[in-house]
């Protein structure tokens, strides 16, 4: 029963972390909080039921198309809006995402209406037996996913060009710039992989939280809570965050009720900003937001 | 092709402001720029880097206008600020970070070669290639920050204090590379330099800064030989931020 809770947990704990891991990169590269993460995910969940139930593409089509708009979505609230005020402080910042952000709810509660939709199960849900213990083979998916990711990412900034500059951006952005680093381009770029991140999220979750435009509404809330226990800044301490994240509610959930589900990631938050304010892998020397 | 700036006014803050400045950087000169603290010797590379906009004045060299270019662009003409305090990637390898210097260029053979030119230059960056930048110490720092300049196989070389806070024995060692620099790959550098003794004695010519204006010009010997320069430099700071 607990080793099963476990792994559920980490299941969804590595979908909570796929938005922790945007939140990180985008903040660490722009000061912005990214309020507007988890509706990236919301758009990519409707634009996914429109590509695959109503212009019945198949499921990777849907999928690729999916992908791509979350993608140009994410790339021209950067273009639009976040280019515009790069240089103001960072509640400005903070404040102009809390804008997308309403401005994405409003206009899908308008085009794909406020009630919750289904979304296909892509994987089936009968458990599968991984060393006897029963998990949805869903779950298993979700977490071979959501590493195949992380595994992405890590080569992505470890071999390529552009991402080492993501990451020196990251140190010091001046510096960057004065080596002839293309600063405007490489931040585009990072609210690129937010999309990227945001269009698996969505799909992935859609099947569990069904749709609608406060589908991730309580799934932000956690994602920026894994994003703090990384302190903003670290990508393994987000994921670490939100994998405990996602066992903390599943253990709760399972031996106090789903009512408190959402208050676990309340209650670890608030722990976090009390004993590790800079996060669990913090202590890092880094510039002021 | 010199690099030239003439009448170069800018309005970083009150303090650091240039008040129209004009001078140039002769082709496979070194060039040291003095003055006491708050002058705006550092204000003038970041005008020349592009990481500040002229509000006045023009700035040449090879024949293009760079006062209105990027600071991309301005690498990509060949010139290459390495600024003060050392500012390499803390959290990259030390290859990462020389990487990171060339990353406008696309020859990927040249890359390898100056890579290992840096390497010889500097065998400790070899030695630490996988260490965090962060983790060298302050004269392994300042190595490496001009090897990442150097990486962008400049024609000019912008350097601001290259001696800060470093103990004597490395400020020598500095000085012998900045030389070194200049006579083998025919580099123009316009060194930015507290230490105005060591910097004219590897520069040709000096310029001297008083509050945003270019009060004393010469050669190197000229500029040694006048008293003007040391009491210049060791006046008060001027300018209280």
């Amino acid at each position: 029963m607990f080793a099963q809770q476990l792994m559920s947990g980490i299941a969804t704990g590595s979908l909570y972390a796929l938005t922790a891991v945007a939140i990180v990169l985008i903040f660490r590269n722009t000061r912005t909080i990214n309020l507007a993460q988890g509706d990236f995910s919301m758009v990519g969940a409707f634009m996914a039921l429109v590509f695959f139930q109503v212009l019945h593409l198949s499921l990777i089509l849907a999928f690729v198309a999916t992908l791509i708009s979350v993608i140009v979505l994410a790339v021209l609230v950067e273009l639009l809006v976040m280019r515009k005020i790069r240089n103001a402080d960072w509640l400005t910042l903070f404040t102009a995402t809390l804008g997308v952000y309403y401005i994405l709810h409003g206009v899908s509660g308008w085009i794909w209406g406020r009630d919750t939709k289904s979304f296909p199960n892509i994987f089936s849900v009968t458990p599968v037996s991984i060393g006897g213990m029963l998990i949805s083979e869903a779950h298993v998916i979700n977490i071979l996913i959501a590493g195949g990711i992380g595994l992405l990412l890590f080569l992505f900034f470890k071999y390529t060009r552009a991402g080492i500059a993501m990451r020196a951006i990251t140190d010091d952005v001046e510096a960057a710039q004065l080596m002839g680093i293309p600063v405007k381009f490489v931040v585009t770029l990072t609210w690129a992989v937010g999309g990227f991140l945001a269009a698996f999220a969505g799909m992935l979750l859609a099947p569990i939280i069904y749709v609608s435009p406060g589908m991730m509404d309580t799934v932000l809330i956690k994602g920026y809570v894994g994003a703090v226990f990384g302190g903003l800044y670290s990508i393994p301490g987000a994921i670490v965050g939100s994998l405990m994240i996602g066992i903390a509610e599943n253990i709760a959930g399972g031996y106090l009720g789903a009512q408190y589900k959402v208050t676990i990631a309340f209650v670890m938050i608030v722990l976090i900003l009390a004993f590790r304010p800079r996060g669990l892998m913090g202590g890092q020397a880094r510039r002021e937001v | 092709m010199p690099l030239k700036l003439m009448d170069v006014e800018a309005n970083y803050d009150a303090c650091r402001a240039l008040k129209g400045i004009s001078f140039e950087v002769p082709e496979g000169s070194i060039v040291a720029l003095l003055g006491p603290n708050g002058a705006g010797k550092s204000t003038t590379l970041r005008v020349i880097s592009g990481v500040i906009r002229p509000s006045a004045g023009t700035i040449e060299f090879d024949g293009q206008r760079l006062e209105r270019s990027s600071p991309e662009a301005i690498v990509k003409f060949g010139i290459v600020h390495i600024p003060e305090g050392r500012r390499v990637f803390p959290t990259l390898t030390v290859l990462e970070n020389l990487k990171m210097g060339a990353y406008m260029r696309r020859d990927a053979s040249g890359i390898r070669d100056d890579l290992e030119k840096v390497y010889g230059l500097f065998p400790i960056l070899k030695k630490y290639a996988k260490h965090h930048a962060g983790s060298l110490s302050g004269g392994e720092q300042q190595m490496l920050a001009i090897g990442r300049g150097l990486m962008a196989r400049p024609r000019v070389l912008l350097l601001d204090e290259p001696s800060l806070g470093l103990s004597p024995k490395l400020v020598t060692e500095i000085f012998r590379i900045v030389r070194t620099i200049n006579t083998e790959n025919k580099t123009s550098i316009l060194i930015v330099e507290q230490n105005a003794r060591m910097a004219l004695g590897v520069a040709h010519y000096g310029y001297v800064l008083q509050v945003g204006k270019i009060v004393i010009s010469g050669t190197a010997r000229e500029l040694e030989e006048k008293d003007a320069v040391t009491s210049s430099y060791m006046g008060r700071v001027q300018c209280n931020i």
